[in-house]
């Protein structure tokens, strides 16, 4: 079997397999939330960049950066999510 | 690579040199300090190789590379101000560059490398400075009195809205380092735990299956991800820059 690095202990008592159960249920929701919003704001900046290349394909250079500008400030709330949900997967507080 | 499964003996979010009690606040992580300054000494040293050897004639790639480089963020600075790049280009295009190999020194495989954004301290050191800079133009553009109005105004009709406005601006204010240091610190985290997670996925009798097949991935995907969001900060803190100097008669 290989060995993850993180060593996921067993939860001795019935609390401790509670709070487990709760810290996996709460991380997956939360990164699956973050995955959701990042995916639809995205997917509203690339067919916004699209419709404009349609129109205007000479603003190709100055509309991609502003897309990636974009994305980057979009996909920052998903990544704040992301950290939040492996902090309470790992550090359980 | 080997030396991916031997840095990811460490557990998530842990350094392996630290001053100080471990588990507090009131601890340095020194193998941060360590890359970190070895990232500046990689940019100091390219830096005066590029110096010593520049040339009008044939510029040489490199020399290429790192002119298209300025000349795309003084672009980027002249859009948002609106005039020519002065002391904000110098802020500027030292942070790209700095957090740049910063990012990018965490994904070479040697072990115990690891990036120093991936730990919070770094980025929010960066975000503090931005965020001081950014309150000094404030007070360097319009004075102390305008500075103040930022804030609050003065008159009858100003006095219920006062504790609005108060509340309003210092959230502003304080969301920005905020974000921009969890951004940052998130994203390249998310890089290093795909590159741990990558190299601990098979056994280690198939490891030279993921050396070939999926660590080139993530290392792309890395790579494209510290760029991306090295100019996000950098684009960023051009618009604070820019929001902060802008004079009091254009609102």
């Amino acid at each position: 079997m290989f060995e993850l690095p993180m060593i996921i202990a067993a939860a001795a008592t019935q609390a401790a397999a509670t709070a487990d159960a709760g810290a996996y249920i709460g991380a997956g929701l939360m990164i699956g939330g973050g995955a959701v919003g990042a995916g639809i704001g995205d997917g509203v900046v690339t067919s916004q960049l699209v419709a404009g290349l349609a129109r205007q394909p000479e603003a190709r250079g100055t509309l991609t950066t502003w897309m990636f500008i974009g994305v980057g400030l979009i996909e920052a709330y998903a990544v704040i999510a992301l950290v939040f949900g492996i902090i309470v997967l790992f550090a359980k507080p | 690579m080997a030396a991916h499964i031997l840095a990811a003996t460490l557990p998530i979010g842990e350094h392996w040199w630290v001053i100080g009690p471990s588990g507090s606040l009131w601890n340095i992580h020194m193998d941060t300090v360590i890359m970190s300054l070895l990232a500046a000494a990689i940019l100091l040293l390219l830096g005066l190789y590029i110096r010593t050897h520049v040339t009008y004639a044939a510029p040489s790639r490199m020399q290429n590379a790192v002119e298209a480089t300025m000349e795309f963020i003084n672009g980027i600075i002249e859009d948002n101000l609106g005039r020519s790049p002065g002391t904000i280009a110098s802020i500027a295009l030292t942070l790209f560059f700095y957090i740049w190999v910063m990012n990018l020194i965490g994904l070479l495989p040697i072990p115990y490398f690891h990036s120093p954004t991936a730990d919070v301290s770094t980025t929010f050191a960066l975000a503090l400075l931005v965020f001081v800079l950014m309150h000094i133009r404030y007070i360097q553009t319009s004075g102390l009195g305008a500075y103040r109005g930022h804030y609050w105004t003065r008159g009858f009709k100003a006095i219920v809205l006062n504790p609005v406005s108060v509340l309003l601006t210092v959230v502003t204010e304080l969301s920005r380092p905020l974000t921009l240091s969890f951004r940052l610190f998130g994203n390249i985290l998310a890089g290093e735990i795909l590159l741990i997670v990558a190299g601990s996925l098979l056994p280690l009798e198939a490891a030279v299956v993921a050396n070939v097949l999926i660590n080139p991935l993530i290392l792309a995907f890395g790579l494209f991800v510290g760029t991306v969001q090295a100019f996000i900060f950098t684009v960023l803190t051009v618009a604070y820059m820019a929001i902060a100097s802008e004079s009091a008669e254009a609102h």
